[in-house]
């Protein structure tokens, strides 16, 4: 279908309420026309302040929001919300219980200043729900669809008006844990597939990763580090990016006279950033599937979690530092084994100066 | 015989089948049954008739036509104003809009014959309208009567009942669907109207129905603003007439059915009333609007309050100087109202409560006709049920000892506002968590002192909400009252009514305030607030 | 706590509980139970009269005597035909009735016991029942009253057949149409007049659209507003107004006499019966001769500015004199029994209220 890319640019945007500090503070980025951005944070983090700035359904106190190379938010703009062909997912679907799924879906086709003759509506509808995989269900009223035909049907609702961006607040948080894995997965597909530039909101990290071709992680209103999901695992820009976005282990060490290493209880471990002065102290961020063991007698395991996919080791070693590990369930141990531990030679560290 | 090769298996537990009837449901189902007994009652006394048909229809037509006029027009204007005066309180950026929500509605303290009388006294010669208008050189309007008069009365007082539900859900209402609809292409105001409207029509419909339910019912104020309604064929003809009477009674219980049903309808295919997600609107600005909008606030409270009230306190005032008013008088009546609405607020919630139980705990058909029972006491007028009552103890064998006694009053009070406290109960049966009671069953074998010592404590908050509602709706009371009193027994409904009727109004004032007093009270304990710290 | 605990803790207090619970549900049955007049010391009353007019010699009756008087109040006939289905049903409920006029006594005559002669003979023979059954307590008289703001005396007719012929008084007619002082007026006329001339009077009347009231101080307080212009009533209540008034000046209202001899004036009596079937007689006969005593007479005298009826009490001085037992023209035995016929002839030409 015939779509307009839009990429969304966000500049210097600050939103803050009556009486309160900022709740975005002095945020920048730019998303891609068609990619998936996924804005990660814990409760408030400003995330879906931002989000709803970028809507138009809060006024930014500072700053630019442009839509398409279009101002839609600035010092002397502003271009309300039903003005710019901006869809939205809400976290509980927002569904109009008083109409049925194909009143839903085309809802937005109603609207002043669309064009559309009744048949033209009939057909985008059968098309969403071809689309949504929801065909046959366009009598029916929302509150007999499951949980996971709800979602979809607020998705295929604001798809409807072919909206240059799409912006999703937690939209998978009022689902079942289980059901959320198989909807996350078929949005995800529906996205794809229609091209959309899509930005959502999320507090769980697994979802940010899978969905999210870029993620920005959001602390305290700002944004801490936008990246890949890779770089974001790989290299953090802080340490509390690096447990945020995933289980971290700090080992502490001395940099290597060429600074190309780090000697640590793990032995030596190749490092990644730039250079750091040689002989300081510094903390190697080593991830537990980083972690080898084998056994031996330099640290002893402490706890033992069974996922069935792997296993999570809890390590104290002589010197006090608590480790993580995650291994294969090949070898399982048990709790008072003795082991010894190195890195996994292939993966290289970053670090961070010692506390 | 055992297969010693098949390891042996657990008995499955006994499932307790949900067919068979427990002790409360039959008690309950009782009750039920003596809550229908009048409205099947004047059913089968309507079919006895001894008049020519064409001579009843002709008595009733007119009234019946007038009755329906006056119920359709204030429901209608006491939906309107409900509903705009919620939107305005909770939408927007009405100054004091706090201060308005709970003030706004204070009008429900006023019985609507009290308030009736208020007006005609305020617009008699002497009266503070009368006098104001003067004042302002506009001549006061001789006749403060009929349709025009009964409209804007009972308007005036029956708003609230609209108010209070529609406000309710509009502040539950989050701003998801709004914002969706935003987001979709809609302006605000479109939004407003395509997805909160729609959400706040059911509550509209039921404070419409309600309001409409009460016209019905109406007997005191449409007597003094001398409009004639099917109450008073009910009332006038009673004795000479009984099958005109009845006729009109039962005219009046298909009404109150239609009226239902219809509501139901409409009602029809929208949502159940879940949370909508979000956050709290945004405040519609209102710009200059504010200052004809908080006129209209003060308007509405000026007339259903402010004015009605300063009115019988200016002729309470003027009788106490004058000497011919004494709050000594007013002390057996007061006495009496609050012992029989004390007695009634009991007798309900205990009668009420196994039906509730019923209901919660153990919903099925049988429950709901009990309750759908309790219910309808509520849609039929409080006249049709004391008509009913008064005949039965008259004429049917066996229930003559009840004949002009107290006991008889109180049984009507129960029948009518059985269907206040049969909510408040199911919310406190709902207080006693199962888990709760498993576990007192566990410690206490003895069922009756289990309920005594932990069913009832957790249910008490529910079941004296309950009662203080049927109190309220008893110091109200008019028609029943009137009806069913024994000799001698005087309230202060009464003796206000008996006093208006014939133009006292400086001993009347008194009395009315006094019962505006008792109304405010308990309004404010039962539905101020709890609206207030929602 | 645990849940256990504390709720061992409830069940300890079991006898706190369920001692206030009997003691509730005692009061409910105790309460339950009143109602009727079980008392010794005790009478029911039905009144036709109003609680206004009534209430304060009642009072006064129960201050000197100690016996409580149970009232219920209500329309005359109203309270007649309760008083009949009562005694279709087998029952006695009222010791004592009281009507507004002796119209209503007809219907209930088989309820009604005789009196004893000493009751009878306090009043002249004309203002008592033949057959004994009820006797007068008050003399009043029909009058037409009237807004002094909004209409000249002038203008008042001398007849009321004359105000009913007249388009001027349209829609200014208060009139009780359920009164029974209003139906024992309409039966009068039957007597005096003839049906044909008192249906004729009943039609045009209501051709005038007359504004119904629910009774009498009704109608006059709603002449005093200025809501209609007169209406046909008794004569003291008017005198009641100015009594109550602090000016004079402050009562819009007047009492208009019709000629001597028309309808319009019909002088009539309000009237006490003593229940066949009372367990009561004594307690209610007490009743009915306090009435006619002195302080009951002047009481109806100068408090409520009737006509007393007991030889040797005088009206209030600012009520026109007239001579109770001169009345020939209408034997208030005719009035007896005529109320049926004439509720159905007001009901016929729409004026029941």
């Amino acid at each position: 279908m015939a779509r307009d890319r839009a990429a969304v640019g966000v500049s210097s945007v600050s939103v803050s309420y009556v009486g309160a500090r900022r709740a975005v503070d002095d945020v920048s980025f730019v998303a891609e026309p068609g990619s998936i951005t996924a804005l990660l944070g814990p409760s408030g983090c400003g995330k879906t302040s931002l989000l709803r700035a970028i809507a138009g359904l809060e006024r930014p106190t500072d700053g630019a929001i442009t839509v398409a190379d279009r101002v839609v938010s600035g010092p002397r703009d502003w271009v309300k919300p039903e003005h710019r062909n901006i869809g939205m997912v809400f976290q509980d679907g927002a569904l109009f219980p008083h109409l049925t799924v194909a009143d839903n879906i085309a809802f937005g086709l109603k609207a002043a200043g669309v064009r559309a003759s009744r048949s033209d509506r009939d057909a985008r509808v059968a098309e969403l729900l071809t689309l949504v995989d929801l065909v046959g269900l366009g009598d029916r009223l929302p509150d007999t669809l499951s949980g996971g035909q709800q979602q979809r049907v607020a998705l295929a609702r604001s798809l409807a008006p072919n909206p240059s961006v799409l912006l999703l607040d937690e939209p998978f948080s009022a689902l079942d844990a289980g059901l959320r894995i198989h909807v996350r997965a078929e949005v995800v597909r529906i996205l794809r597939e229609v091209g959309v530039t899509s930005i959502f909101v999320t507090h769980d990290q697994d979802e940010a990763f899978v969905l999210g071709d870029r993620v920005a992680v959001m602390r305290d209103g700002r944004i801490e580090q936008i990246g890949s999901p890779d770089e974001l695992y790989r290299l953090p820009v802080d340490r509390w990016v690096a447990g945020f976005v995933g289980e971290a282990n700090f080992v502490p060490g001395t940099s290597s006279i060429d600074a190309c290493c780090a000697e640590t209880s793990l032995g030596q471990i190749p490092l990644t950033t730039e250079p750091i002065s040689s002989g300081s102290a510094i903390d190697v961020l080593v991830r537990p599937e980083q972690i080898l063991m084998s056994p031996g007698d330099a640290a002893e395991v402490v706890s033992v979690e069974y996922y069935g996919h792997d296993v999570r080791y809890e390590l104290l070693l002589d010197d006090g530092t608590r480790l993580a590990a995650r291994t294969h369930p090949d070898r399982l141990l048990t709790r008072g084994d003795r082991v010894s531990i190195a890195f996994d030679g292939d993966a290289v560290a970053t670090v961070f100066p010692s506390r | 015989m055992t297969d010693l090769a098949t390891p042996p298996r657990l008995p499955t537990p006994r499932r307790t089948p949900i067919a068979s009837p427990t002790p409360l449901l039959v008690v309950g189902l009782a009750i039920g049954a003596v809550f229908a007994v009048p409205a099947v009652y004047v059913a089968i006394r309507a079919f006895d008739v001894d008049r020519p048909l064409d001579d009843t229809y002709q008595e009733v037509v007119g009234p019946l036509w007038r009755t329906v006029q006056l119920g359709a027009l204030v429901s209608v204007s006491a939906a309107a104003i409900g509903t705009l005066l919620a939107w305005a309180t909770v939408r927007t950026d009405l100054p004091l809009r706090r201060f308005w929500r709970m003030a706004l509605i204070l009008p429900l303290v006023l019985p609507s014959f009290v308030g009736a009388g208020a007006f005609i006294a305020g617009l008699a010669p002497g009266g503070i309208i009368h006098d104001a208008l003067d004042l302002v050189g506009i001549t006061p309007p001789r006749r403060f009567r009929g349709l025009g008069a009964s409209w804007l009365v009972l308007t005036v007082f029956t708003y609230p009942y609209v108010l209070l539900p529609v406000s309710a859900r509009l502040v539950a209402l989050r701003s998801n669907q709004e914002e969706s609809a935003r987001m979709l292409g809609f302006g605000p105001r479109q939004a407003f109207i395509r997805t909160t409207l729609p959400a706040i029509r059911p509550a509209i419909l039921a404070g419409g129905l309600l309001v409409f339910l009460y016209t019905l019912s109406e007997f005191g104020a449409v007597q003094l603003l001398g409009y004639d309604t099917l109450t008073r064929v009910v009332f006038s003809t009673r004795r000479d007439d009984p099958s005109t009477s009845f006729a009109a009674a039962a005219t009046l219980l298909v009404l109150a059915v239609a009226v239902v049903a219809l509501e139901r309808r409409l009602r029809g295919r929208s949502s159940p009333d879940g949370r909508v997600a979000g956050v709290a609107h945004r405040p519609t600005e209102l710009g200059w609007r504010k200052v004809p909008a908080t006129l209209t606030c003060i308007a509405v409270l000026g007339l259903g309050l402010l004015v009605p009230v300063l009115s019988l306190a200016t002729w309470a005032g003027r009788g106490i100087q004058n000497g011919t008013v004494g709050f000594g008088e007013l002390v057996t009546p007061a006495l009496n109202t609050a012992v029989v609405a004390v007695l009634a607020a009991i007798i309900t919630v205990a009668v009420v409560l196994p039906i509730a139980v019923e209901t919660t705990r153990r919903p099925r058909v049988a429950s709901s006709v009990a309750a759908g029972a309790v219910l309808g006491g509520f849609a039929i007028p409080g006249l049709v049920i004391a008509l009913a009552l008064a005949v039965i103890a008259l004429r049917v064998t066996g229930f003559g000892w009840l004949y002009q006694t107290l006991g008889l009053l109180v049984i009507g009070y129960v029948i009518h506002f059985g269907s206040q406290a049969l909510a408040s109960s199911e919310q406190a049966v709902r207080a006693v968590p199962d888990r709760v009671r498993e576990q007192a069953q566990l410690l206490e074998p003895n069922a009756w002192r289990r309920a005594a010592t932990v069913e009832f404590p957790l249910m008490r908050p529910g079941l004296v909400a309950g009662g203080g509602l049927v109190m309220l709706a008893t110091l109200k009371e008019l028609p029943a009252t009137l009806l069913l009193a024994p000799p001698g027994f005087v309230t202060l409904a009464t003796e206000i009514w008996g006093g208006f009727g014939e133009g006292f109004y400086a001993e009347t004032g008194a009395a009315s305030l006094l019962l505006i007093a008792l109304s405010t009270a308990l309004t404010w304990l039962l539905v101020l607030r709890p609206t207030a710290r929602r | 706590m645990t849940l256990g605990p504390k709720l061992a803790d409830m069940i300890k207090n079991y006898s706190r509980l369920s001692t206030s619970i009997a003691s509730v549900i005692g009061l409910v049955v105790v309460a339950t139970a009143c109602g009727g007049d079980d008392d010794d010391n005790s009478i029911t009353l039905y009144s036709g009269r109003s609680d206004s007019l009534l209430q304060p010699i009642i009072d006064r009756f129960e201050d000197e005597t100690g016996i409580d008087v149970d009232v219920k109040y209500g329309d005359s006939a109203d309270l007649a035909l309760l008083i009949d289905e009562e005694a279709s049903a087998g029952r006695t409920e009222a010791d004592v009735y009281l009507s507004q006029s002796p119209g209503a006594m007809g219907f209930i005559d088989d309820a009604l016991a005789p009196l004893p002669q000493s009751t009878l003979d306090l009043v002249d023979s004309t203002t008592r029942d033949d057959d004994g059954r009820w006797v007068g307590l008050s003399g009043r008289q029909r009058v037409l009253v009237y807004n002094t703001d909004l209409v000249d005396p002038s203008e008042l007719p001398t007849s009321v057949f004359d105000l009913v012929a007249d388009a001027r008084w349209s829609d200014q007619i208060g009139v009780a149409g359920g009164n029974g002082s209003f139906q024992d007026f309409v039966t009068a006329m039957r007597f005096t007049e003839g049906e044909d001339a008192t249906a004729r009077f009943l039609g045009d009347l209501a051709a005038l659209d007359p504004v119904p009231y629910q009774n009498n101080s009704a109608i006059v307080a709603a002449i005093g507003r200025g809501e209609v212009e007169v209406g046909l009533t008794n004569h003291y209540y008017n005198f009641r107004a100015l009594d109550e008034a602090p000016n004079d000046d402050d009562v819009a209202s007047a009492n208009h006499v019709f000629a001597d001899g028309d309808p319009g004036a019909t002088l009539i009596v309000s009237a006490a019966a003593i229940l066949d079937g009372t367990d009561d007689a004594d307690l209610a006969q007490q009743f009915i001769e306090y009435l006619l005593s002195n302080d009951g007479q002047t009481y109806f005298a100068e408090e409520t500015f009737e006509y007393p009826l007991v030889p040797g009490v005088s009206p209030a001085g600012n009520v026109p004199p007239i001579e109770f037992t001169d009345v020939g023209a209408i034997d208030l035995e005719d009035l007896d029994g005529g109320l049926g016929r004439t509720r159905e002839m007001i009901a016929a030409a729409g004026l029941e209220s």
